[in-house]
């Protein structure tokens, strides 16, 4: 099949392109920046071609966006010798295929939509473009991968490659396929350009590096050890030179200590004849010394005896001196003793008197207490009996509380209504006799008979039901009600109600009720309990205050003040001297005692004072001259310990003897000297022979030394043994690791540089290609007007 | 008339590291094997006595096992001849070291295990020779150990061979002036029969005053190191000394003592190299370039004892993509069939394609330009990016090769 030109309308992006007269042969290509429409067309080509009828509904993302616009794909094709046009208008059934005739006019085939599309990829080869060989005929961007070479035509390839070879063969594919792969046992992901790809830590070679480094600082510890031993080496070179010297010394002192021992040997005699004579002189002085010391100590005894004789009698003077002293102390203290004595009874004297003024002066007091204390006493007594009457005549004499008053009162002013009412009811009686008119009589509502006198003013009186009045001369005259009277029945039983409900409320307070003044007398009694009522919480107030315990303390305590003051008149019936009464007097005269006592006080503070220190001061005379004695007796123990000495001593004459003979021994012994002098070698062998032996003893001490420095290190380096095998493994391992990891790195950086170098080469590749080929096409576009 | 063997240098519990460990172990059990062959090589030969002029031990500090399974070889059997050893400089005389660990200081009736560690003369029992020891008791001093025989001229009437045992170099170049300078008169000052020497690996004769070799160092009885001085064929091992791994102490790749026999005193000793050694050292080199793999291949599978060779085969020149993918037969084989520590290295090997494979390999797409770009690489002058380029070429023809259609 090839394309001979083609017709799109509202394919995504494409309003309408129409392509004509394409050559039969070469290559088409369609080239453009991203976004221009290139995918499209190939796209809507395969879709008309082979692989959706019109009525497919799987192209609606190929529809234009807006709008209601279709898709209508036109696409003339040759296949065999004969051309068609196939044209779909998708999203419906309409479809045409037409061939051309040998006249060149088209010739339609069919309009069914579904024959359309089968008769067309019977034309064209295939009814699915993303299948088998077929999609090299839909060459895309990124789609220039060649099938895998074993299913593949050789012929195919081989023409392929002459049109497609410059771009990827199948054997690039599998090298760079092989690259990648060995590229991705160092590395992760893709190779990119420019950037520093750091290898795994799990690959083999980072792996290997990993042993190296551990490997190497085990052979540079074991090389550490190496080179300790090493120094250890050097250091017995040294030490087995130092012996070597040390025993050359050893023998040349050897030689020598030999030399001054025959040496000695040789001087021998002479040095023993000196040596007797150093011996005899070293005697003599030694003698010479205890007789010049003897002397000397002879005189100092001398001397001191002397000293001590002179010390004896200032110590005797001394002793007399402080006895006579302590005497006079004693005299003085007897005195004193005795004048605390007096002065301490003077003071007891007077205490007791004092103490008396002060009983009596407390007597007076409590005689004082006493008198108030009575009439406290009385006061309360007198009080509680004022208390007593209160409430007996609170007893005697009830008095209604406010609300029985107040009903009291209620009713007697009902009472006076009712009697008004009633009076109001009644007939009203008025009588006016004359002047001169003899007394009348008068009856009401059947009550007694009452004389009407004569009155300047007219006589009223209320008539209930009847009156009857006699009026003498003239006779009597009778007044009757005569109508209903329920009114005043009515009011006349409430009043009667009235007054029953009175006297009962007034019989508990012992009043009659049929007294006028009932009432009032109720009144009165309830002001004056009341009164008394006040009395009484005023005077329990004062009681409670007075005797909050009641009487008995206050009787109790008026008991033992008149106790008290009994005994106190009793106790001082005795005393021979008469106090005055008056409490002035008494405190004057006890004001007076206590002076003079305190006086005392003072006198004897500063004799016991005195007293005090007299005794010490006699203590010390005591002991000054107990010290005194002991002092001469020891001055006195001291003249016969001198005495003695001296008694023990050689006398004056022997000594000087004595001296004399070593002085003369010592000049013998020194002439002895002068003649054995000895020579400088002869004096010095000694010290030379000691010398010798001491270099002798200090070299063998060194080779000693020496010997224990080899000891040790022969310890370590026997703990040496095996390091060197260790040591040849271990850097036998570290080259083998520096061998491996060396030539992995080189394999590394080849496979990176390979890989790099492919897609360098692949880019540059395409680049070369495409080219010229984008030029055209850009001309292309701009004829067809695709494209900015 | 005597005869005795000379050896030295056997450095047991060798230390060497560029190795993996089981080569390691084996390059130093080898050392063990070949002293066995001294012992034997002396009962075979009936020779008087062995005389072993140091460097017994490769250091101090070597195994306990190492140090114990020395003696018995040395003592072997009742039969067996006296041996006579002094300390060198890794294994010098000091306190603590292997010889004054058991069994070198087993109180035991020492029939023939002498060691000699005093500046004194020892006259070999049932013979007129006087062997003047030279122990040493440093690693490095500017003394020479032979200096004190000095002190013991031979007398107007002496009739025994006098025989030095010495372990230091010989100053007859420049050297440093620490490492035990023996005189280079030595023989004639002392007027020594012969100067028994320890130190160079390598034999190495050299003559007295008339004109006679009296002075001899035997060299290494096992060898210990691939012949030459290059860097690349280290193996880990260096002396003591401050030239460390000049080319005296290099062996020449086999293991070998000396034979000598001196008629009577100042009779002309003759010195005969005795082979000894287990293993073989080789380091080769060959250009690959313009030669048929297979050929280097069936050279190298077809050489004598190759279990016993250790090889160092180093392969440089430019190889096509098909040759260079056969390299790993060969590098099979010097792993496989040689001693363990034989090794190739291949990384000197280029591949370059002829203009016909070219095409073929990398064909005409990305690869292609790569190719270019690594060639152009492997050109610069950095050594880092060159060697990177180089290797990474040799993985592009390798990948490339190995995924061409069957």
């Amino acid at each position: 099949m090839i394309i001979e030109g083609f017709e799109i309308e509202n394919w995504t992006c494409i309003k309408k392109l129409a392509v004509s007269g394409l050559p039969p042969t070469g290559v088409i290509v369609l080239h453009g920046p991203n976004r221009t429409g290139k995918s499209s067309v190939v796209q809507a080509l395969r879709a008309c071609l082979m692989d959706y009828s019109s009525t497919s509904t799987a192209l609606k993302s190929c529809y234009p966006r807006g709008g209601g616009e279709k898709p209508i794909v036109s696409v003339t094709f040759s296949a065999g010798a004969t051309t068609y046009r196939v044209k779909k208008c998708f999203g419906s059934n309409k479809s045409e295929l037409a061939g051309r005739t040998s006249t060149g006019d088209w010739k339609v085939e069919t309009t069914s939509a579904a024959e359309s599309h089968s008769q067309t990829c019977g034309y064209v080869g295939g009814d699915d473009s993303s299948k088998g060989l077929r999609q090299l005929l839909w060459l895309t961007q990124a789609e220039f991968r060649l099938p895998d070479p074993k299913k593949f035509d050789a012929g195919v390839q081989a023409q392929l490659r002459g049109i497609l070879g410059v771009l990827q063969t199948a054997l690039d594919d599998l090298f760079i396929e092989r690259v990648k792969k060995r590229w991705n046992s160092w590395y992760s992901g893709q190779r990119k350009v420019g950037k520093q790809h750091e290898i795994k830590d799990s690959c083999t070679l980072a792996e290997k590096l990993k042993k190296l480094d551990v490997t190497q600082l085990e052979l540079k510890e074991s090389d550490g050890k190496f080179n300790e031993i090493e120094g250890l080496l050097r250091q017995t070179a040294e030490l087995e030179l130092r012996k070597l010297d040390f025993e050359r010394q050893l023998g040349q002192q050897t030689m020598e200590l030999r030399n001054r021992q025959e040496e000695l040997q040789r001087s021998q005699t002479r040095i023993g004849a000196r040596r007797l004579a150093e011996e005899q002189n070293t005697n003599a002085v030694n003698e010479q010394k205890p007789a010049l010391e003897e002397k000397g100590h002879r005189a100092d005894a001398v001397k001191r005896l002397i000293e001590a004789e002179n010390a004896v009698q200032p110590g005797k003077n001394k002793v007399d001196t402080l006895e006579q002293s302590l005497r006079s102390m004693e005299e003085r203290q007897t005195k004193l003793r005795k004048d605390i004595t007096d002065q301490r009874e003077n003071r007891r004297a007077l205490e007791q008197r004092a103490n008396r003024v002060t009983a009596k002066l407390l007597a007076l007091d409590d005689t004082e207490d006493l008198k108030l204390a009575q009439k406290e006493l009385e006061r309360v007594q007198e009080i509680a009996r004022e208390v007593d009457a209160i409430k007996r005549y609170l007893r005697e004499y009830p008095a209604p509380d406010k609300k029985e008053l107040d009903a009291l009162k209620t009713n007697r002013q009902l009472a006076l209504q009712l009697q008004a009412d009633r009076d109001a009811a009644s007939m009203s009686l008025k009588l006016m006799p004359i002047e001169g008119a003899g007394p009348a009589q008068l009856v009401l509502d059947g009550a007694p008979l009452q004389s009407v006198e004569h009155s300047p003013l007219p006589l009223t009186y209320s008539v209930r039901r009847k009156a009857e009045v006699l009026i003498p001369a003239w006779g009597r005259v009778e007044l009757r009600r005569g109508t209903s009277t329920s009114d005043l029945d009515q009011i006349e039983a409430d009043l009667g109600r009235c007054h029953e409900q009175f006297a009962s409320g007034v019989v508990p307070f012992g009043i009659t009720a049929n007294d006028p003044n009932a009432f009032e007398q109720l009144l009165r009694r309830h002001a004056e309990n009341g009164l008394k009522n006040q009395e009484l919480k005023r005077q329990g107030g004062e009681l409670k205050k007075l005797a909050p315990k009641g009487l008995e303390p206050l009787q109790r305590k008026v008991l033992e003040l008149e106790t008290k003051v009994k005994g106190v008149a009793a106790t001082d019936t005795g005393s021979p001297e008469l106090l005055p009464s008056e409490r002035n007097e008494l405190k004057e005269l006890k004001a007076d005692f206590d002076n003079q006592i305190a006086l005392l006080d003072g006198q004897i503070t500063v004799l016991e004072a005195d007293i005090e220190s007299a005794e010490t001061a006699l203590g010390q005379g005591r002991t000054d001259v107990t010290r005194a004695k002991e002092e001469l007796a020891g001055f006195e123990a001291t003249v016969k310990n001198r005495q003695e000495e001296l008694g023990r001593l050689r006398t004056e004459e022997q000594i000087a003897q004595r001296v004399d003979d070593a002085k003369r021994n010592l000049e013998a012994t020194q002439a002895q000297l002068t003649e054995t002098e000895l020579t400088n070698e002869e004096s010095t062998i000694d010290e030379r022979l000691a010398a010798a032996e001491e270099a002798v003893r200090a070299l063998e001490k060194q080779i000693r030394e020496n010997e224990e420095k080899y000891n040790r290190i022969k310890g370590r380096l026997e703990g040496s043994e095996g390091l060197h095998s260790r040591r040849a493994s271990l850097a036998a391992r570290v080259d083998e690791l520096a061998r491996l990891t060396e030539r992995e790195s080189i394999e590394k950086d080849a496979v990176d540089r390979l890989y790099e170098l492919f897609e360098e080469c692949r880019e540059k590749q395409l680049g070369t290609l495409m080219g010229p080929i984008h030029e055209r096409v850009l001309n292309w576009m701009r004829v067809l007007d695709i494209g900015d | 008339m005597i005869r005795f063997l000379h050896a030295a240098d056997l450095h047991l519990g060798l230390r060497v590291t560029r190795f993996d460990e089981d080569a390691c172990n084996r390059v130093g059990e080898a050392r063990f094997t070949a002293l066995q062959q001294l012992r034997e090589k002396a009962a075979q030969l009936k020779v008087d006595f062995i005389l072993v002029a140091g460097d017994v031990f490769d250091d101090h500090s070597i195994s306990r096992s190492d140090a114990s399974r020395a003696f018995p070889i040395l003592e072997s059997s009742r039969e067996s001849c006296p041996v006579f050893i002094i300390p060198g400089n890794h294994d010098p005389l000091v306190p603590g070291g292997v010889w004054d660990r058991d069994p070198w200081t087993r109180e035991q009736p020492h029939l023939r295990v002498n060691f000699l560690p005093k500046f004194e003369p020892v006259p070999v029992p049932n013979l007129p020779v006087t062997i003047y020891p030279c122990p040493l008791r440093q690693r490095r001093s500017m003394d020479d150990p032979t200096a004190w025989i000095e002190n013991h001229p031979p007398t107007h009437d002496e009739r025994t061979i006098r025989i030095g045992l010495a372990h230091g170099s010989l100053n007859i170049m420049r050297l440093p002036e620490d490492d035990h300078l023996i005189r280079q008169d030595a023989a004639d000052h002392y007027r020594l029969d012969y100067l028994a020497l320890g130190h160079w690996h390598k034999r190495s004769l050299h003559k007295s005053s008339d004109g006679v070799d009296r002075t001899a160092y035997s060299g290494t009885h096992e060898p210990m190191n691939f012949p030459g001085t290059n860097p690349s064929l280290a193996t880990g091992w260096l002396s003591f000394s401050a030239d460390g791994d000049a080319e005296r102490f290099h062996d020449d790749g086999h293991g070998i003592a000396l034979l000598v026999t001196i008629e009577a005193p100042k009779a002309p000793p003759r010195i005969e190299s005795i082979e000894l050694g287990r293993l073989r050292w080789t380091a080769e080199q060959r250009d690959v370039t313009g030669q048929p793999l297979g050929t280097l291949i069936s050279d190298y599978s077809r050489r004598e004892s190759p279990e016993l060779t250790i090889l160092r085969l180093t392969l440089a020149g430019v190889l096509d993509p098909q040759g260079h993918a056969r390299l790993d037969e060969l590098r099979q084989i010097v792993q496989n069939r040689y001693h363990p520590g034989s090794s190739m290295d291949a990384d000197g090997v280029l591949i370059e394609p002829n203009a016909e494979q070219l095409a073929e390999v990398v064909g005409t797409g990305v690869l292609k330009r790569v190719l270019d770009r690594l060639k152009e690489d492997a050109q610069s002058i950095d050594a880092t990016n060159k060697r990177v380029a180089e290797h990474a070429l040799k993985l592009l023809y390798r990948i490339a090769w190995e995924e061409q259609p069957a």
